[in-house]
């Protein structure tokens, strides 16, 4: 009799390795757009030094955390960190989220976005940025650079926004 | 019509294995974890600006007749009202910045020197220059300020290096009385 239950539990597992993942639990997609090239202009006053901070449109980037309506609780969290190619320490970059974004529909929409709005600064380890629960799209992001001064070496800067979306 | 109780019992058991496979596999798919990146990239141009702080109008020097006879002549005008103000954004091979000043038109009246003292940077932040101290106005280039780094002496007056130019006699025996010059000074700084 044993061997009969151990039979329907294969069986079991045989058939879920042939039931569509959406169904199971919903296709995951996480998506990031979007890019920010800043040139400072050379034109400033003898005896000045530049601004210092630089501020990007206020949806500099996009992210959309969607899933299909297979599943049921879909909530999420997202943490951001820079991984630099070739930056200047004493220069600082923030991000903030300027928007929730709009609804994801195909029944995940509605949801809930917190957490985010303020500047916070993006280092090289990974920190919470936002959490949210079911499907949103295009949640907008702004940059911020601080600490641009003609005492840091000129030449082009650049790092990569990493934006991390774990499932809860 | 009789159902068997072992084929149900056996429909339901199977049931429930594949509803518990199910959640066991979501629940082992949370936590599952997705990236996503954007580029930023910021560029800072070099730049070498300097000014004259706080205008470009001119100043006027002149002696004094000597109330008494047998004195000297009088200086009677010392002007120490402009600034030099620069910025200067280096990129890391580039060397540093010089500042440098020459005269249009040299043609003093005879007898006549003309100097200028460059202070000492005042204000400001980063590697800024450092003043050769005095010097008699030329037609050729004169290096007056040298080693500019990546700094900047802040804006206006009572920033960066103040310009103070005298007039001094250089020999009795040109003088001639009621001459004047015009002279118009011209500062660079090297790129």
């Amino acid at each position: 009799m044993i061997i009969y239950r151990y039979a329907y539990f294969v069986l079991a597992q045989f058939l879920l390795l042939f039931l569509p993942t959406d169904v199971l639990i919903g296709q995951v997609s996480f998506n990031v757009n979007g890019s920010w090239n800043y040139t400072i202009s050379s034109n400033l006053e003898a005896g000045s030094d530049f601004v210092g901070t630089y501020t990007s449109d206020v949806a500099q980037a996009y992210i959309s955390a969607t899933t299909s309506k297979g599943k049921g609780n879909f909530n999420w969290n997202i943490s951001v960190h820079k991984e630099d190619i070739n930056w200047d320490a004493t220069m600082r970059i923030y991000a903030r989220r300027t928007g929730s974004g709009a609804s994801a529909g195909n029944g995940s929409g509605g949801g809930l976005i917190q957490g985010g709005t303020n500047f916070q600064e993006l280092t090289n380890g990974m920190n919470y940025f936002f959490d949210g629960k079911k499907g949103r799209l295009d949640i907008p992001i702004q940059y911020q650079i601080e600490n641009v001064s003609v005492l840091v070496p000129a030449g082009n800067y650049s790092t990569t926004i990493v934006f991390t979306m774990t499932e809860e | 019509m009789m159902i068997d109780k072992k084929i149900i019992f056996k429909t339901v058991y199977f049931f429930i294995l594949l509803l518990g496979s199910i959640i066991f596999f979501e629940t082992s798919l949370n936590g599952q974890i997705y990236t996503g990146q954007t580029p930023v990239s910021i560029a800072i141009p070099e730049i070498a600006i300097v000014d004259i702080e706080p205008d470009n109008t001119p100043i006027s020097l002149g002696f004094e007749v000597p109330t008494e006879g047998g004195n000297p002549l009088v200086v009677t005008t010392t002007d120490n009202t402009k600034w030099i103000n620069y910025t200067c954004a280096l990129a890391p091979s580039a060397s540093a910045r010089n500042i440098y000043m020459e005269a249009s038109n040299t043609m003093l009246p005879d007898g006549i020197n003309l100097e200028l003292t460059i202070g000492a940077a005042v204000g400001g932040a980063g590697n800024l220059g450092t003043s050769v101290g005095k010097v008699s106005l030329s037609s050729q280039p004169q290096l007056i300020i040298s080693g500019i780094g990546r700094s900047y002496t802040g804006n206006g007056v009572n920033s960066g290096h103040q310009l103070t130019y005298n007039l001094s006699i250089a020999d009795y025996a040109k003088l001639d009385a009621n001459q004047s010059a015009s002279i118009q000074v011209l500062i660079t700084i090297s790129e």
